[in-house]
């Protein structure tokens, strides 16, 4: 039978192989369950000189379209500029859906893949709020969103979205039937996973072995008068 | 008792030999460089610019961009293109206004208007004092004559302090201001003072104080200095820091340092960022740039006004930093503690440098220490100009150098002494340095690799010394595949971030990492020429013409530096103290260090080829010397075979190497920051 006496083990002998065992369950833990972020892209948010900033009015009657491509990830969300125009908005809500982009020659919308609420009155006068989609893991491709406003009462002065004469590749934002001349100004949001720690946990791992295999092991030793072997 | 009252007697020893000390350094302030001052006393004049005596005149002109502010328009260009072209969006380059292209040529539209104007009788000038309501960044040639004599100054002048004082030292009675700005001006936004007034130079007296200090310790305390030189490295190491600190305020000129001020600067907060106008101005490298203390008080006053944290920009950050962004917090806890005390601006960009000095003090006063019979070399290393420069910005560089050299300082340690066991403590201490060191530069981690050469006596058993070198193989791995796939981190523009056919260092045009790696294994023989030719091209630049000793973008030492600090650390590494045990790395052990060092060298040329120079160029873009003084420490280790018992003993030694360094940075403390900047 091999045999350590436990009064020749120092703190050394334990601590240092728990250690890298430790940071190894950290590094493997830190690849199982990554962390997601939001992670933006700024579209359009500033204008080019000589350009400047407008208002696209949202109605019940008239949406607005804005038709994107996700280059196949899904999208979670988006910034748009949303102002209030000067009213308080008690009341009234911004509606917007994603569809599948219309591929047909009737000009119809395809799939619904998101339906969505957001209460402007919540918001500042002037911002760029976010607007998250629910079932985002679908909103993935050639899509469209369509906003517009609801209100229990009649909309004097409807808020409004923020638009330039930017032109952005694989994008086109549409009032009602109209194309606009320039773009939505916008950011895109999509998520992307984080390991947090995992970059020290794998370094640390290899030096804490490294530092593990520079400690003197107690030797074992076999049974009656054996030979000493090394741990 | 007796114990305590001989500590007492040396205290009020010490005490009085640093009031003595201190107050000869005041009397040669005012007796030396105050002498005109007190022999010529004049009072101060201010010039009534609009009275009919005064002549004025103007005209347009077309002034060339600096090679630098072309190079900086056209950086920005490039990643304007690069981005509008990942957005789809058609890319025309656009100009600021007043600049326009000829001939390929970039240029600047200015107004030239000349003042002239002669005074009654010649007058003394120290201060030529020029207050001038400016909407652009401006400045004025100044000639003065007088009986013949001509001199003629240029200053510049900052819209946001409205000022521009320059130094004459020269009497004058004819005087031509020949101003090259944006706009017109008038008499009546401008005032001109003219003074020689007493006002004694705090730096400089503090400079002299620092020279007459050490000079004393170096004589009186040398046993002590040879016994723990540490301790004299640490002394010097802060009152030569603390004079490059003081002197160089909030001018921004250590290497890229607006990019480390903002890591640093965002660092010092969690969450929620706060950047007042100031510290957005840090950030962007557009702090004023001041030439006197005159200056320096309005943009000191300048730069508080406009550090109100009441209307400062709001962004957020990752709660995770960064693991290469760790290095900058000895300068964020510097900027923190400057917040919690309510520190001006310009406090708070020195208490951030002040970290960044502390760290290296101590991160170096230990590899001194634990540096075996080589100490006073790796003293001298830690007092190089460069490396002190370096502690003394805001950078990462003062804990890449000093981690690495405690790294090195350990490791080479344990070739020295071949049958001595390896410990835990040693293991962990060695590769903690060089991952500490490592972090943000990875290229280093490759020296350990020397690690694989340690010989089985070191450990107990083959499997341990298997497993042991398996691990740092497994560290030097890993530290260098987070190069080329590094670990998602919080971010905006994931996809354009983390692309690596978008990669590549962004402040030099052309680059893109992928590429760069394509072409180097199509041409690896091209490459290797331009490798080789590039690395001796630049021993050869570093030991004749150009010199490698200097501070930043302030300037370099003159090339003489170069020689002394070289014979110097030749001569602390031949020949060992009279009282010293001989020391010897094997010949198997210099010719694996040697190849280490080259390999490291070839692995920094090739990085910066990589990430910082344009794809396929015959030239290697942005190595500078400063990358390679991590590997001092084994360089020199290796002359150790060639060994020589010297005549000098320990204390002298030690004295010698202390004085040359300690002259060496006083020196260039004096010609780069007081002179230039102090007064």
């Amino acid at each position: 039978m091999k045999k350590i006496k436990l009064k020749n083990l120092h703190i050394e002998h334990i601590v240092l192989p728990m250690l890298t065992l430790l940071c190894l369950a950290g590094f493997i833990g830190s690849l199982l369950f990554p962390k997601e972020v939001l992670d933006t892209y700024r579209m359009n948010v500033s204008e080019e000189e000589g350009d400047a900033e407008f208002m696209v009015p949202l109605s019940a009657q008239t949406p607005v379209f804005y038709e994107l491509n996700t280059t196949g990830r899904p999208m979670k969300g988006i910034q748009v500029v949303l102002s209030k125009e000067g009213s308080a908005q008690e009341g009234v809500s911004l509606r917007y859906q994603v569809y599948e982009r219309s591929i047909d020659e009737e000009g119809r919308l395809g799939e619904l893949l998101s339906d969505n609420t957001y209460p402007v009155e919540d918001g500042e006068e002037l911002q760029y709020v976010y607007l998250p989609f629910t079932d985002s893991e679908r909103c993935s491709g050639d899509i469209a969103i369509r906003f517009w406003c609801e209100s229990s009462q009649e909309l004097t002065t409807p808020p409004a979205l923020g638009a330039n004469h930017t032109l952005l590749d694989n994008t086109m934002t549409m009032v009602g039937d109209e194309q606009l001349d320039g773009s939505l100004k916008c950011m895109y949001i999509y998520t992307h996973d984080t390991y947090p720690l995992l970059y020290d946990f794998r370094l640390m791992t290899f030096v804490f072995l490294a530092a593990a295999m520079a400690v003197s092991y107690p030797k074992r030793k076999t049974g009656k008068g054996g030979k000493r072997e090394n741990a | 008792m007796r114990d305590k009252l001989g500590k007492g007697k040396k205290g009020i020893k010490a005490l009085f030999l640093l009031v003595f000390l201190f107050t000869m350094s005041m009397l040669a302030e005012c007796v030396i460089f105050q002498f005109k001052a007190v022999w010529i006393k004049e009072k101060s004049i201010t010039v009534d610019l609009q009275s009919e005596y005064v002549k004025w005149s103007e005209a347009d002109k077309l002034v060339a961009l600096t090679e630098e502010e072309t190079e900086s328009i056209r950086i920005s260009q490039d990643n304007e293109r690069l981005l509008a072209e990942y957005y789809g969006k058609e890319y025309t380059p656009q100009y600021e206004e007043g600049i326009v292209e000829k001939q390929g040529a970039l240029y600047r539209q200015v107004k030239e208007t000349r003042i002239r104007f002669r005074l009654k009788d010649p007058y003394y000038i120290h201060k030529f004092d020029l207050r001038i309501l400016l909407e652009q960044k401006g400045g004025y040639t100044l000639r003065i004559s007088n009986n013949d004599k001509e001199k003629t100054l240029y200053c510049s002048i900052d819209p946001r302090i409205d000022a521009g004082i320059t130094n004459v030292n020269a009497y004058g009675k004819d005087f031509e201001i020949i101003f090259l700005t944006g706009q017109e001006l008038y008499p009546e936004d401008m005032s001109l003072t003219m003074s020689n007034s007493f006002a004694p130079n705090m730096l400089r007296v503090f400079l002299i104080f620092t020279l007459l200090l050490l000079t004393t310790a170096a004589f009186l305390c040398r046993e002590q200095i040879a016994q723990k030189p540490q301790l004299m490295f640490a002394g010097a190491a802060f009152l030569l820091g603390s004079a490059i600190i003081w002197g160089v305020g909030t001018n921004q000129v250590g290497y890229d340092e607006y990019a480390h001020a903002k890591s640093a600067y965002d660092l010092s907060f969690g969450t929620t960022i706060e950047t007042t106008e100031a510290a957005m101005q840090l950030k962007g490298n557009l702090l004023p740039f001041f030439y006197t203390p005159e200056e320096r008080e309005l943009i000191e006053s300048y730069e508080q006004r406009n550090n109100d944290f009441g209307w400062a920009d709001i962004t957020t950050q990752s709660r995770m930093v960064r693991a290469e962004n760790r290095v900058y917090y000895p300068n964020a806890i510097g900027f923190k503690a400057a917040r919690m005390i309510g520190a001006d601006f310009a406090a708070s960009v020195a208490m951030a440098k002040f970290g960044g000095l502390v760290s290296y003090i101590l991160v170096m006063y230990a590899a001194v220490a634990l540096a075996k019979r080589y100490q006073i070399l790796v003293a001298a290393i830690g007092l190089l100009p460069n490396n002190l420069f370096m502690a003394c910005s805001l950078t990462r560089d003062m804990v890449v150098t000093s981690f690495l050299i405690l790294g090195c300082v350990l490791m080479m340690n344990e070739f020295l002494e071949p049958e001595r066991k390896l410990t835990w403590q040693r293991t962990l201490a060695i590769l903690l340095s060089f991952v500490c060191g490592s972090v943000s530069k990875p290229v280093y981690i490759v020296m350990i690799l020397l690690l694989l050469f340690l010989g089985k006596e070191k450990f107990d058993n083959r499997i341990q010394e298997i497993l042991f070198k398996v691990a740092v193989c497994a560290v030097v791995g890993l530290m260098i595949y987070d190069i080329f796939y590094p670990t998602p981190v919080a971010t905006t523009n994931h996809q354009l971030v983390g692309n690596y056919a978008y990669a590549g260092d962004k402040r030099s045009t052309g680059t893109n990492n992928l590429g760069q790696i394509q072409y180097i294994l199509g041409n690896p023989l091209v490459y290797t020429l331009l490798l080789l030719r590039s690395m001796l091209g630049m021993l050869w630049e570093s030991l004749s013409t150009d010199s490698f000793i200097n501070y930043g973008y302030l300037g370099k030492a003159p090339i003489v530096f170069n020689w002394i600090a070289l014979l110097l650390a030749l001569w602390l590494s031949i020949w060992r103290p009279k009282e010293d045990e001989r020391r010897l790395l094997t010949k198997l052990h210099v010719v694996l260090t040697a190849v280490m060092l080259l390999g490291t060298a070839a692995v920094i040329w090739t990085s910066m080829y990589v990430s910082y120079t344009a794809v396929g160029s015959s030239t290697i873009e942005g190595v500078q010397g400063r990358y390679f003084i991590p590997l001092f420490v084994p360089l020199f280790v290796c002359f150790f075979t060639k060994q020589r018992r010297s005549k000098l003993g320990r204390r002298t030694v030690s004295q010698i190497a202390f004085l040359t360094m300690i002259y060496m940075n006083l020196f260039m403390i004096t010609v780069l920051i007081l002179n230039t900047m102090n007064v």
